[in-house]
């Protein structure tokens, strides 16, 4: 299987390549990217938040849609392992997001993570599928 | 590029109007031909693109510890018209009102060398950091709104710490104008919890000593001796300060179009100073800064309370004072002289600190003929330092100097570089004791991720935008 997301490095902050076959794919990997960098732990999806979205443009919204799960991991300590979109288009989503509240018993910390940037964001379609870029300030 | 950095003298360079398209003013950059070497382009580029900005009043500056940010570099100073200028919450960064305050005490280094670990491990305990990490505060939404309003008054108000440390504060511990009811549910949210916690990344809490001294008469002022112990706490707004950023960066971009102003980078989004959109940011931008401001109120007063337990001292032989407490992620209206008039600007320091000259209006009066403590965190196994305002500051860089040492590695390559070692140890060995809730921290922490603060100091020292007063290294050391 491909690899949906990488971690990069930028200069003292990280950021993520990630892959998808389809717009709801690539923003589920980023979110799974995301959750990778705050814990590397298993996440069990015990919890369900849902979150509405509205956005100028497809950057826009992979952006609010990083920052609205920044805010509930920062906020309420939840970690997202499984994203099931109810509607998706360029500028809305509606998603609910399964995953459990960080322990730090049970869940290995890894990064605080401050916001997603606009900062050399990417977004690219090649044959290969969608390609989006995204850093993040630590 | 067509345009070239010109070399100005041994620690300036110059980013002349050209370099890249449309600047109003040229680029300053604080650099000695060492640190020159690990300029990087785009941040280069950062400082010319704040240059294009509207109303960029004198220079757009950066510091020696610059490095890439987002939108505006780390280590950047702009100031802007009030009639004619913008303001960006990129100009100030994520974490509003990060920022670093020094306490001094009694004692001596040698007289509590058994009691370090057990400093560090109560500091551990008593000061919430860290990935995850809650704090011991419950504020109800009332109290969150009277904090955002107060700033350090407001933990004073309720208990933690004395009314006289405020004087020893930048701007008094609070920036008036915070209008609560124009911040987000979230960003509320985010900092009920938050408040009195130290974080993660690059915040510390360390128990240092004076190493060496560098300015006798400065420092007999400032109540510093050879082998003090002094604490120093660097953190700021925490997630609150974080969402503040995140809600404006949104609301400025649409202000971009509106306005249309023209940016090279997106991260730049502002709007006109006296536009509804920048008056609400500069607004929570203040109750951010407030928030930050009694937040290192919390925390140091649990370490006062830490320091008599475990020393078994009354507050008078402990002596633990505020030397002083700096904001280096903050834009401010300040008066400064422009071609000789004498002119209200806004002034965006993002990695730099204020650094204004003896008998500035601003300064506690005990200050007032040495001018403003400046005070740079270094990395957790070289040193810190405590510097001066000077009047060139005030004439040539808006009164602003540089913030830290400046990352060298990046996170992957200091955990690269650091497999197979434990830091832990190599710090022991120094003679620093650290302990940190993810062991990756302090691989991504360690010295070696870092350049040498000294130089970077030495750099504003020599170009005479501060004055060295007295070097500060670490023997304790709290990393979240």
């Amino acid at each position: 299987m491909k690899k949906r997301f990488k971690v990069i490095d930028f200069y003292g902050d990280v950021g993520l390549e990630v892959r998808g076959e389809s717009m709801e794919e690539l923003f589920e990997n980023a979110a799974k990217g995301l959750s990778m960098l705050i814990t590397t732990s298993k996440i069990k999806p015990v919890i369900k938040i849902e979150i509405s979205l509205t956005a100028t443009d497809k950057e826009t919204l992979l952006l609010k849609w990083l920052n609205e799960l920044i805010f509930y991991f920062d906020a309420k300590g939840f970690v997202g392992s499984k994203v099931v979109f109810k509607k998706f288009d360029q500028n809305n989503l509606v998603a609910s997001v399964c995953g459990d509240y960080f322990d730090n018993n049970k869940h290995k910390a890894g990064l605080l993570i401050k916001a997603a940037t606009y900062h050399n964001m990417l977004f690219d379609t090649n044959e290969k599928g969608l390609y989006a870029k995204i850093i993040f300030d630590i | 590029m067509a345009t070239q950095l010109k070399r100005l003298d041994k620690f300036r360079l110059l980013v002349p109007k050209g370099f890249v398209d449309g600047m109003h003013v040229d680029g300053i950059i604080y650099v000695d031909e060492n640190l020159e070497k690990y300029l990087e382009i785009d941040a280069i580029k950062q400082v010319a693109n704040v240059a294009t900005l509207p109303g960029i009043s004198g220079k757009s500056i950066a510091m020696p510890d610059i490095h890439t940010g987002y939108g505006f570099s780390i280590g950047g100073v702009a100031a802007f018209d009030l009639e004619t200028g913008i303001i960006s919450p990129g100009g100030v960064g994520y974490d509003i009102n990060c920022g670093v305050r020094l306490l001094r005490s009694n004692i001596h280094k040698d007289d509590i060398k058994d009691y370090i670990e057990k400093l560090v491990d109560k500091l551990y305990l008593d000061v919430p950091s860290g990935v995850g990490s809650k704090g011991k505060l419950r504020l109800s939404k009332q109290d969150e709104i009277n904090l955002l309003k107060k700033g350090a008054l407001f933990a004073v108000e309720e208990g933690f710490g004395e009314k006289d440390d405020l004087q020893y504060i930048e701007s008094n511990g609070h920036l008036d104008g915070a209008d609560p009811s124009i911040i987000s549910d979230k960003a509320f949210e985010r900092g009920r919890a938050q408040q009195g916690t130290l974080g993660s990344g690059n915040h510390f809490l360390e128990i240092q000593y004076v190493n060496e001294i560098y300015d006798s008469k400065a420092a007999d002022i400032l109540g510093l001796f050879p082998g003090q112990i002094t604490v120093m706490i660097h953190t700021g707004s925490r997630g609150f300060g974080h969402q503040v950023c995140t809600d404006f960066i949104e609301i400025m971009a649409q202000a971009v179009i509106k306005y249309k102003i023209q940016l090279p980078d997106r991260e730049l989004a502002c709007a006109p100073i006296k536009s509804s959109e920048a008056q609400a940011y500069l607004s929570a931008m203040k109750a951010a800064a407030n928030y930050a401001w009694a937040n290192r109120q919390c925390i140091m007063h649990w370490t006062r309370e830490v320091f008599m337990d475990v020393l078994n001292m009354s507050p008078e032989d402990l002596g633990m004072s505020i030397i002083y407490d700096v904001a280096h992620n903050i834009a401010k209206i300040e008066e400064h002289n422009v071609g000789g008039i004498k002119k209200k600007l806004i002034v965006h320091r993002k990695g730099a600190t204020r650094a204004f000259p003896p008998f500035h209006e601003e300064l506690p009066v005990r200050y007032k003929d040495i001018g403003q403590p400046v005070l740079i965190p270094g990395d957790m196994g070289r040193a810190s330092f405590l510097l001066i305002g000077t009047k060139m500051a005030m004439e040539d860089t808006f009164g602003s100097t540089c913030h830290g040492a400046g990352r060298l590695m990046s996170r992957h390559q200091a955990i690269k570089a650091a497999k197979g070692r434990s830091i832990r140890k190599e710090m022991a060995d120094k003679g620093i004791i650290v302990k940190s809730a993810g062991r990756e921290t302090l691989a991504e922490e360690m010295s070696d991720a870092y350049k040498d603060v000294s130089n970077v100091v030495d750099v504003v020292h020599n170009a005479g935008i501060s004055k060295k007063v007295a070097m500060l290294k670490p023997i304790g050391v709290i990393k979240g």
